[in-house]
């Protein structure tokens, strides 16, 4: 568990006295980072982890939007974080069990955003699970180039009417001005 | 000066000490009866009352306690209760006093107000937009809008003369706007969904059920102040025991508006810095 809360995210303003529930009022989106063992990999720039550079971004990203993101993070199981980043990599990649936990805000103005460095474990049941939103799932694959998991995430946005960015290794570090991109297109 | 009937003791105090006598025989012991203006004592407050006589009187006999035939049964009562207190600690037990006709002969035990207003399970501390409009989550709108026009009437600053009137206005109709939007309250039931969410996950792996605040980046146990009935008056059929001239409410069964004949609902406040209840027909 990551206990670090990062300025503008929901847990920054739950200290300043707006609670979570509140605060879900004005949000834009919501993130759901991969946090699975492969985020580990140590193939970003200066030698740091997918998982490391994808803090940095989140961080970055609520400084410059705070109050518009919230963030949950997915491995075996998932969790949102109040906090702004997720906690260490481990397990695999359950992704239909995030996007059910999710669905409790579809469909009230609340857009998705996937990002993941890899193909999940069992790809059809998420694209099933997806099939079932009404809100857009935006996806941005993290992994390295060429590698698996690209096409599927093309293939969830487009199922749900979202949009795929792709960032690879080396564009984890560029993983903010995606995200905010995503929202204001 | 005592005298005993229907399993009660009867004593008269001169006025001038009523205040002494209200603080050596506590509240659960004695009780007012208007009818023969002498208190009502219980058997197991005599022993006390005795002690006091002696201290401020002098020596007095106490008569054998005539049997009562009454048995303390629950019971259904309405009450047109004009006004509800603070709870306070009461000899041990917290409960907020209601007047009805100029007495307050009505008790209401802090838990029993709580349940019905707070409509929520008791662990679970989160105050939400639905206290704040006394409706259970699944509420529908058309349950949002009546207690928000109730307690809209209650507050409104132009009729409640109490300090936090403004606040508690103002709240409401925060509240008010963003459950009778039905996007907004979605989105706003999503927020507490995932609040909930993340206090369970930090709970658990703090291994303690006790509620992890994110504004302080600890643990802590709740220890709210006494709470306060929303609304400060009302047609209330409850059931309760009544004992001492007093009604123990042991269960809300219905809370109506006071109405007068030409559709006027009645609201009440009281000002620490007046004397008495101000009571305004709507």
């Amino acid at each position: 568990m990551n206990n670090e809360i990062v300025y503008g995210s929901l847990g920054y303003l739950e200290q300043q006295g707006k609670s979570i529930a509140e605060s879900f009022l004005s949000i834009d989106a919501i993130i759901m980072i991969d946090i699975s063992m492969s985020m580990e990999a140590a193939d970003c720039q200066n030698g740091q982890t997918r998982y490391q550079t994808a803090c940095d971004e989140l961080r970055r990203l609520q400084r410059q939007i705070p109050g518009k993101v919230a963030v949950i993070e997915w491995a075996d199981g998932h969790a949102f974080m109040p906090g702004g980043v997720p906690s260490p990599p481990y397990g695999c990649t359950n992704l239909t069990g995030v996007l059910q936990f999710v669905k409790q805000a579809d469909d009230c103005g609340i857009r998705f955003v996937l990002i993941s460095d890899g193909e999940p474990d069992n790809p059809y049941s998420a694209l099933d699970e997806a099939h079932t939103f009404r809100s857009k799932i935006d996806t941005i694959f993290c992994g390295p180039e060429n590698g698996p998991g690209a096409d599927f995430l093309r293939r969830l946005a487009s199922l749900t009417g979202g949009q795929y960015a792709n960032n690879t290794t080396r564009g984890i570090v560029e993983l903010a001005q995606t995200v905010t991109q995503l929202l204001t297109a | 000066m005592i005298t005993s009937k229907d399993g009660f003791y009867f004593v008269k105090i001169p006025y001038n000490l009523k205040d002494t006598f209200k603080a050596c025989v506590p509240a659960q012991y004695r009780g007012w009866d208007q009818d023969s203006k002498s208190w009502m004592i219980t058997l197991s407050g005599i022993q006390r009352v005795q002690a006091f006589l002696e201290s401020h009187i002098g020596h007095v006999e106490i008569p054998a306690l005539e049997a009562s035939n009454a048995i303390a049964a629950t019971i259904q009562k309405t009450l047109t209760v004009e006004y509800i207190g603070q709870c306070k600690e009461r000899d041990g037990i917290v409960s907020a006093l209601g007047s009805v006709r100029g007495f307050w002969s009505v008790e209401f035990p802090e838990e029993i107000l709580k349940s019905w207003f707070e409509r929520r399970p008791a662990s679970d501390n989160m105050q939400t937009l639905y206290h704040v409009l006394c409706v259970f989550e699944t509420a529908t709108p058309d349950e949002i809008k009546s207690a928000h026009r109730r307690l809209a009437r209650q507050w409104h600053p132009d009729v409640c003369n109490e300090p936090e009137a403004s606040d508690k206005f103002r709240q409401l109709t925060d509240a008010y706007d963003v459950l009778r939007d039905p996007q907004k309250r979605k989105r706003y039931d999503a927020g507490l969904f995932f609040e909930r969410e993340s206090k369970k996950v930090a709970d658990i792996n703090s291994g303690d059920f006790r509620v992890y605040n994110y504004r302080t980046g600890s643990h802590h146990q709740f220890q709210p102040a006494h709470f306060r009935s929303p609304l400060r008056c009302g047609l209330i059929t409850a059931e309760g025991v009544q004992r001492l001239n007093r009604f123990t409410v042991s269960k809300i069964l219905a809370w109506d508006d006071i109405a007068d004949g030409a559709g006027r609902v009645m609201t009440a406040s009281w000002n620490k810095h007046t004397e008495s209840i101000e009571i305004k027909w709507l």
